[in-house]
């Protein structure tokens, strides 16, 4: 077990931290804080992240395929009009999901190599912008339509990453989604591109444990016990 | 399960409209980026980290049928009001009222002209809206609304999108297995929605608020997805009925085999005078019988020969009097053979009673005939016996009365047969491209 630590900025106490994510946040002051070894040092902001009614909190637990895992850390998502939770779900093997929070639904999502072609064919409909909307792009064998393209930026983080995000940095995102709600997201921004597949979910196929609670809303039936 | 000193964190955030200065509650925090006053009408931007007026109003509140805020359980899930939206494309006008928990999401809750349905936002993308017709969920799923545009007439709550009023949404909508697949095309977005029907009664009980009737009492034709209240009805009948003359058939079958047979052999010779024959004696006890008297005889080429059956009731002497031709006739390509006959009595009832039979023979219309060689055909076999057997059984069943059976069965069957038909086709006046069919 690691020893507690505390902020460098303002003294509070961190916390252990996450063994493997490099970086952590203060609850207290908000700084973003980068472990090297047991050196804790601020490298940027946070952000606070704003008060919401997400039912998910750091500590939650949630299974995927299966297996167990919990919510570690947490990014928050802007984009023209709109916002969205990035949870991030570490397993005991160190592997890690982002679960995707928006307007009720969640999306797991993992990183996936593209080949050249997918790539050549994300990277046409991310030229093409707007225009693209609704085409068809074959990825992994798989008719996928192209459902949501919008630029994004993150706003504020928590808890443990394995990443330092730049503030305000825009990176532009393209969903497509298959018939059967696997969902694929092609990311641009300056550090180059990336593709994630995820599959949307209910809460309750997640099967949730340590939910957070809330004054007039009653638990769900399908929180379960571990 | 939980420990007890759980934490509970609020579920609302209360806010006032910085144009009128009227309080609300938030409550789908992080999720709604976009609120409407519902008291003078403002737009207010959640996005941002502060509230940001985005256009002013001053327009009288509106009462909602569903007040923002009003908690209602459905399907065993408690869901709050939100936001509500009126929508028009220009044939109709409906309203959407948006309900949320945050543990279970959004539901959508449409109320049209005809009753109400439940939307819930479907992840998948079923298929491209284009598309005239594809499978969901093991059915058909068939276009009934083209792609049409509708205007939003009024917001008012919370949405997670940036609503307002005069935006126009592009939606088609199809139907199979009792439930429609509607998908809404904003801009870049593909939204698909299940919407299922809900009895107006439920919204009613389930929010405390007046229940608004759903077709026929409202509308000029039923949702795409209400239930034909003939449907079932005409399954069942049809089942019951189908039962129920099924059973009829059986009981007539097994009553056959109830009663008394007695039957006779004679032999009517033209020659002598002898005419009548005893056919039996039998005895109906309990309740009233049918019965049937089946005669086979042989009244020679081209000829016929008559009987004339007396059942006498041997207490009372009172008769019932029957007949039955047996007539034989051919030519070159025609035949008639009636050499077999049976005649029924509806309800004899109970006593003892003696059939006899007299047969009647051209001969004896025809004296001297025998001498007449002008016509010798139909009397051929002049001075042969022609022998008959009577057979006669206190039962019988009577086809005529399956037929009345069928009738009263199967007619209330067929109207409400024809009632569930006239509701489809009102159903299916307020789809586009109604006059196709496939």
């Amino acid at each position: 077990m690691q020893p507690e630590q505390n902020c460098p900025n303002c003294g509070a106490l961190i916390g252990t931290g996450e063994p493997g994510l490099p970086v952590v946040t203060c609850g207290f002051c908000h700084s973003l804080l980068s472990k090297a070894g047991d050196q804790l040092s601020k490298v940027g902001e946070a952000g606070r992240v704003p008060f919401d009614v997400s039912p998910i909190q750091i500590g939650t637990r949630l299974s995927v395929g299966g297996v167990r895992g919990e919510i570690v850390g947490r990014e928050r998502w802007a984009y023209d009009g709109g916002f969205w939770n990035e949870w991030l779900l570490q397993f005991p093997n160190g592997e890690a999901f982002w679960v995707a929070e928006e307007s009720g639904s969640y999306m797991v999502m993992k990183e996936v190599e593209a080949t050249t072609e997918e790539a050549a064919s994300l990277e046409r409909a991310y030229q093409k912008g707007r225009e693209a909307m609704g085409e068809q792009i074959w990825i992994d064998g798989t008719p996928h339509f192209l459902a949501d393209t919008k630029t994004v930026r993150c706003i504020a983080v928590e808890g443990s990453l394995p990443h330092i995000i730049a503030a305000d940095q825009p990176r532009f995102s393209i969903d497509l989604r298959t018939k059967k709600g696997s969902v694929v997201t092609f990311q641009v921004d300056r550090d180059g591109h990336s593709l994630w597949r995820g599959s949307y979910y209910l809460l309750a196929d997640l099967e949730p444990a340590n939910l957070r609670r809330f004054d007039h809303w009653s638990a769900p039936s399908f929180e379960v016990a571990g | 399960m939980n420990a007890p000193a759980t934490p509970q964190a609020a579920s609302t955030k209360a806010l006032e409209c910085p144009s009128c200065g009227g309080a609300f509650d938030l409550y789908a925090a992080g999720y709604s980026t976009k609120h409407v006053c519902q008291y003078c009408g403002s737009e207010i931007d959640l996005s941002g980290d502060e509230t940001r007026l985005i256009a002013q109003h001053v327009e009288a509140a509106k009462a909602l049928h569903i007040p923002l805020g009003t908690k209602g359980v459905i399907d065993d899930t408690e869901w709050v009001c939100v936001g509500n939206i009126e929508k028009n494309d220009g044939w109709d006008q409906w309203e959407e009222f948006l309900l949320f928990n945050p543990y279970h999401g959004y539901r959508w809750l449409v109320l049209q002209a005809s009753g109400w349905s439940v939307g819930t936002p479907i992840l998948a993308q079923p298929a491209h809206p284009n598309q005239s017709a594809f499978r969901y969920a093991g059915n058909r799923m068939k276009r009934i609304y083209d792609p049409a545009e509708s205007k939003i007439e009024r917001a008012i709550g919370e949405f997670y999108w940036q609503v307002k009023k005069g935006d126009k949404v592009k939606s088609t909508s199809y139907v199979g297995g009792g439930r429609v697949l509607s998908c809404e095309m904003t801009g870049d977005e593909f939204n698909w929605t299940l919407e299922e029907f809900i009895p107006s009664a439920d919204v009613s009980k389930a929010f405390g608020v007046e229940d608004t009737g759903q077709f026929p009492k409202t509308g000029y034709y039923p949702q795409p997805h209400q239930p034909n209240p003939y449907g079932d009805g005409f399954k069942t009948s049809a089942l019951v009925a189908g039962i129920a003359f099924v059973a009829a058939i059986l009981v007539s079958i097994l009553l056959s085999f109830e009663g008394e047979e007695r039957s006779q052999a004679f032999t009517a010779n033209p020659a002598t005078s002898a005419r009548s024959f005893d056919v039996g004696t039998l005895t109906v006890t309990g309740r009233a019988r049918p019965f049937t008297i089946t005669a086979r005889g042989d009244p020679g080429d081209n000829n016929w020969m008559y009987l004339e059956y007396t059942l006498t009731n041997t207490a009372t002497d009172e008769e019932i009097i029957a007949s039955q031709p047996i007539e034989y006739y051919y030519g070159r390509d025609w035949k008639e053979d009636d050499r077999r006959g049976t005649v029924k009595i509806s309800a004899v009832p109970p006593g003892t009673y003696r059939l006899t039979a007299e047969v009647l023979l051209p001969e004896d219309e025809l004296p001297g005939a025998a001498s007449r060689q002008s016509s010798p055909s139909p009397l051929a076999i002049s001075g042969q016996g022609r022998p008959v057997t009577v057979v006669v059984r206190s039962n019988g069943t009577f086809n005529s009365h399956l037929v009345l059976l069928l009738i009263a069965l199967f007619g209330p069957v067929v109207w409400i047969g024809l009632r569930a038909a006239n509701f489809e086709s009102k159903r299916q006046s307020g789809y586009d491209g109604a006059d196709d069919d496939d």
